[in-house]
This record gives structure tokens, C-alpha cells and sequence, in this order.
């Protein structure tokens, strides 16, 4: 696939609408193309902005009137029903058939998006095919451009571009040792690691994918670098970590898992007992293990216990003795009892955090915090108590946007 | 589409397909937001926008014992109102320009879809914000194709980028 063609097969790469063998050649190509890779970011930008458009806008309230005078004119009969509702009743009842309509737009919205699969036959016409002259000229010229692009910079061009090391030190306070030694130079190497002792502090740029902050006594290894796939293994302390990228460029190794950035700023502590603190202040992170990944998104964080168990993610913002109960909820024995004082000091933003715990409780356990996270966010249409028990993945994910979007 | 209507949506189509009126209306209200929204961003014009909306809720009445609950009551709809705006805009000047009185005029990214031309509005609204596939846009259009539809969303994409991304 040349990048014309990427250009276009983006949008649909966007739209889910490409098989998977199409949507890997461009997963590829984006990943070895600084300039698609680019095209990719301004699309993704465009439609994360597009997330934050207005879901509705509220109409002039003279058109119902108006409407009420159309309708008069046309029926002559008027019928209406048999029970009739007071007044008060009507219109309550009116406003959360509204707030139901709201929601319903959302779902359908996402609903019909995953639908776009249908599009494919009319995917392959454009991209195969293009009975466009324009485009076809404009395919041909690029590929000319890109033969001789390619000839006279060739492939180690590609190479070196992804090669991004040695990466840069820029020292706030204090010394640092490279490798144990004390070291003046700013720069670090692939299978180096960087140490700061008990009052330095220092900067490392990753090349065009942002910066790790590295406070007091802590010490983290170079072991990958180059665009798209760098890597470090952090040993001890803590970090700040502020990537502008979108696709997971960065990833930071533990023993038992990875922490994978998507373009997010977030901070990872181990504290006194070896546990590893995450707080993401922007974007999202994903702590891989070898069969599944947890996202945590911005404004949530989490502990990850000896290494190797990962907390039910919290708000930042959660009071500290709620974050003290559901931290304590893998340890604890009397799981019921301390259930009903997570649901009792849970505030309506915490419900997603209910809803990740839901997923670990047993299932007498789980009616408890069903009840819970209905009390604050009634589940949406589609979502049923019968499919929550079971743990169905569509109606959780469904209950999940439907939360996230009232948060 | 999993989606169901409320039993209490279906109790209002029920009656106002008996004529009810004041049922009918109550079913307007519940549900007019949606389409007045799409009808606003397509149209640019509150006074545009609540014509149309007049229009669709009318003509919705006089035609809603054609609806059956194969799809909700809200999906059904907004076909309906996406067939008569598109139906309106080509009667009117091809020359549009966004209600300098709204507030939503000051929205960058609302701005910038408004910037759009017509057809380009027209597709990137139905697609990138409503979530209608090109199959079903090209459907609306009767003269385009879905390849027509696709190389205008793409267009379109690109002056969207242009405002608000670069």
C-alpha cells in the first residue's frame, strides 16, 4: 500500500469499515510513515473533537404550539385516553422520556458506527477501483514521486528515521549515574540505565513522542528505541510521563506487565511496600498482562499490588476513605460487609468504578452494587439486571458510555 | 438495532395512530429535540430549522400508521426528517450561512461544519456525527452513488481538518 492509497484507506480505517488484512497494512505503513502517521493524528484529532459536539440542541418552544395549531386544523375528531394522567404526572413523565431520547441518540450514534461493516463492498469499489480521473492522476503522480522518493533514499532511510536513540538528559537538579557511575553526559543509550540520587531530578525527551520526568531515587533502563516501539523498564522511584502520541509508541516494562501509553500524561510510583501507584491526569493507559489488558483512563487511578494484582481503578478526586475501602476490597474476607460501605460512601461520579468492581464480585455480591449504580444511573435501554448478573460484555460496555457520557 | 422504544413511547404511538392528538404531541415533544438538532445544523437557521421541524412533525402525523416497530420510533424518525430536509435544501439557494445570533455560532467546531458546502454538509453530518453508513446516505440522495458519497466525506474531512486540527 503506497500513501495515496493510505490517505484514503484512512478514513475507512476510521470508520471501521476495512477487513482485517487492510486495516493491518495500514496499522503498518502508519507506524513506518511519519507522514500517513501524521494524516492518522489529524483525522483521530478530528473525530475526538467530534465527541465533544453538542449531542442536541434545544428547539424554539413556540413550535409545539405551532404544530398543536396545524394539527387542529387537519383532525376534526378529537380522541384521546382513557386514563388520564394529572398534569404533573404528564410532564415528569415527559422529561424522562426526554433524558431516555437523549441516551438513545448516544447508543444509536456508537451503535451505528460499529454498523459501518456493511460499507465494505462500496469501500473496495473507491479503493480498487477508482473511476475517479482526478484521483487516479493524483495516484499516479504520487507513485512516480514515491519510485524516485524511494530509489534515492531507500530503506536504511526508514531504518534510521525510526531509530531515535541515543535520548536526550536534561538535568533539573543535582547528579545523576549512567550505569552506576557518576556521568556528565546528557545523553542516554540503548541497554543504558539512568539513576538519580536522593536530590536530583532530570528530564529524558523521547524523540517525537514526549518526556519522562525522573524524581529522586529512581532508576529506570533504555531497552528499545525508535519510533513506534520504545521501551524502558523501570526499576524504582517515580516518573511523569507526558506523550503526545497517539498510537501506543511508548511502553514501560515491569516483570509481570506492561504499562502501554496512548498518548496520555500520567505518573507511576512505587511506594515504600513495593506497590506500583498510577494516576493518569490525560489520555488513557493500558496495563497489559499476557492474556488481557485494563484501561485506565484520565482522571483515574490505580495501585497495582505486589506488582502483580491491579486495583479496581478510582477518581482521582474520590474521597480517601472510599479509594481506602476499594483498595481494601482484594484482601478482604467479609466481601458483603464491605461492599454495602463502598456502595453507602460512593458518590454518583464513582459509579464507574462500581461498575469495574462489579466485574470481580461474586454474584450475590454483584446485586449489591447493581443496585448500587442503578441508584445513581439507571441502566440505558438495552441493558438489563438479568445480562449485568452474567457479566454480558455488550450491556456492560453499553451501561459503561451511558455512565461516562453523564459523568 | 438492539434498541427498543419505551412501553411508554409505544403507548403514544399506539394512540396517536387512533388520532389522539394530544398524544401525539406529547410524543413531539419527547422526541423533537433530535430532529430540531439535525434540522438546525443541516438548515444553519433557527427560523429554517423550526419550519422544517413544523414540517416533519406534521407530515409525521398524517403518516404514522406506516410505522411498525421493525426499528425505534426515534431511527424511523429521523429517516423521515432526513429524507424532508434534504428535500428542503434543494429548494432553496445553494448559499447558506450560519445564524450569527446563536450561540452556537461561536463553537469552532460547529462553525467549521457549518463552513462546509452544502452537499459536503450534508454527508459529513449524516456520517461523522449521525452515524448513517454511505449505503443508507447515498439512499437519501437518489442522484449519488456510494462512491459520490464516499469521495464527498472525504473532501469534507479535509477542510474539517484544515479549521479545526491544523
Amino acid at each position: 500500500m503506497n500513501c495515496e492509497e493510505v490517505k484514503i484507506g484512512l478514513n475507512h480505517f476510521f470508520d471501521e469499515s476495512l477487513d482485517d488484512n487492510a486495516q493491518a497494512e495500514i496499522d503498518e505503513h502508519i507506524r513506518k510513515c511519519p507522514h500517513c502517521y501524521e494524516e492518522y493524528k489529524k483525522l483521530r484529532k478530528l473525530f475526538n473533537t467530534l465527541k465533544d459536539l453538542q449531542l442536541s440542541i434545544e428547539p424554539p418552544i413556540v413550535i409545539i404550539d405551532d404544530i398543536a395549531k396545524n394539527l387542529h386544523s387537519k383532525s376534526s375528531k378529537e380522541k384521546e385516553p382513557n386514563e388520564v394522567e394529572s398534569e404533573i404526572d404528564r410532564l415528569k413523565r415527559i422529561n424522562k422520556e426526554k433524558l431516555k431520547q437523549e441516551q438513545l441518540l448516544k447508543t444509536t450514534r456508537l451503535e451505528a458506527r460499529k454498523k459501518l461493516i456493511d460499507d465494505k463492498k462500496g469501500y473496495s469499489t473507491v479503493y480498487y477501483n477508482t473511476s475517479n480521473v482526478q484521483k487516479r492522476n493524483r495516484t499516479l503522480l504520487f507513485l512516480f514521486g514515491f519510485i524516485i522518493f524511494s530509489i534515492g533514499i531507500g530503506f536504511g532511510y526508514f531504518q534510521f528515521q525510526r531509530d531515535n536513540s541515543p535520548w536526550k538528559i536534561k538535568s533539573e537538579v543535582g547528579t545523576y549515574l549512567i550505569n552506576g557511575k557518576e556521568s556528565k553526559s546528557n545523553k542516554l543509550d540503548i541497554n543504558n540505565s539512568i539513576q538519580t540520587e536522593n536530590d536530583s531530578k532530570l528530564i529524558i525527551n523521547v524523540p517525537r513522542t514526549g518526556t519522562i520526568r525522573m524524581e529522586s531515587n529512581s532508576t529506570v533502563s533504555l531497552l528499545k528505541a525508535k519510533s513506534g516501539d520504545n521501551v524502558i523498564y523501570f526499576k524504582s522511584g517515580s516518573l511523569k510521563i507526558v506523550t503526545n502520541a497517539d498510537l501506543p509508541d511508548f511502553k514501560i516494562k515491569f516483570t509481570n506487565f506492561d504499562l502501554i501509553d496512548y498518548g496520555a500524561s500520567y505518573t507511576v510510583t512505587f511506594d515504600d511496600f513495593n506497590n506500583i501507584d498510577l494516576l493518569v491526569e490525560f489520555g488513557y493507559v493500558g496495563i497489559r498482562k499476557a492474556d488481557s489488558e485494563i484501561f485506565i483512563n484520565e482522571k483515574y487511578s490505580c495501585k497495582i499490588v505486589n506488582r502483580k494484582i491491579v486495583s479496581t481503578p478510582f477518581r482521582t478526586d474520590a474521597p480517601r476513605e472510599f479509594i481506602d475501602l476499594i483498595l481494601s476490597y482484594e484482601k478482604s474476607e467479609n466481601t458483603t460487609e464491605l461492599l454495602d460501605n463502598i456502595s453507602n460512601k460512593a458518590r454518583p461520579e464513582d459509579a464507574l468504578t462500581l461498575l469495574e468492581l462489579l466485574k470481580k464480585v461474586s454474584a450475590v455480591d454483584r446485586q449489591i452494587l447493581f443496585q448500587s449504580i442503578s441508584n445513581f444511573f439507571p441502566p440505558p435501554i438495552g441493558v438489563t439486571r438479568i445480562g449485568i448478573m452474567r457479566l454480558d460484555p455488550d450491556m456492560l460496555q453499553l451501561w459503561w458510555e451511558d455512565i461516562e457520557w453523564q459523568i | 438495532m438492539s434498541n427498543q422504544n419505551t412501553n411508554y413511547i409505544n403507548y403514544l404511538i399506539d394512540l396517536s395512530k387512533t388520532g389522539a392528538r394530544r398524544s401525539y404531541l406529547d410524543l413531539c415533544e419527547i422526541t423533537m429535540r433530535n430532529v430540531y438538532t439535525l434540522c438546525f445544523r443541516l438548515t444553519l437557521s433557527e427560523k429554517d430549522a423550526s419550519e422544517v421541524t413544523k414540517n416533519i412533525f406534521s407530515n409525521v402525523w398524517e403518516t404514522i400508521n406506516n410505522y411498525t416497530p421493525d426499528e425505534t420510533f426515534s431511527v424511523w424518525l429521523k429517516n423521515v426528517a432526513v429524507r424532508d430536509i434534504i428535500v428542503f435544501l434543494h429548494s432553496k439557494p445553494s448559499l447558506y450561512e450560519f445564524d450569527k445570533q446563536h450561540p452556537l455560532y461561536n463553537d469552532l467546531t460547529e462553525f467549521a461544519i457549518a463552513s462546509l458546502e452544502k452537499e459536503e454538509r450534508i454527508v459529513f453530518i449524516l456520517h461523522d456525527v449521525e452515524g448513517y453508513t454511505y449505503k443508507e446516505i447515498s439512499k437519501f440522495f437518489f442522484d449519488k452513488n456510494i462512491d459520490e458519497v464516499i469521495s464527498i466525506l472525504i473532501e469534507a474531512r479535509q477542510k474539517m481538518i484544515k479549521a479545526i486540527v491544523v
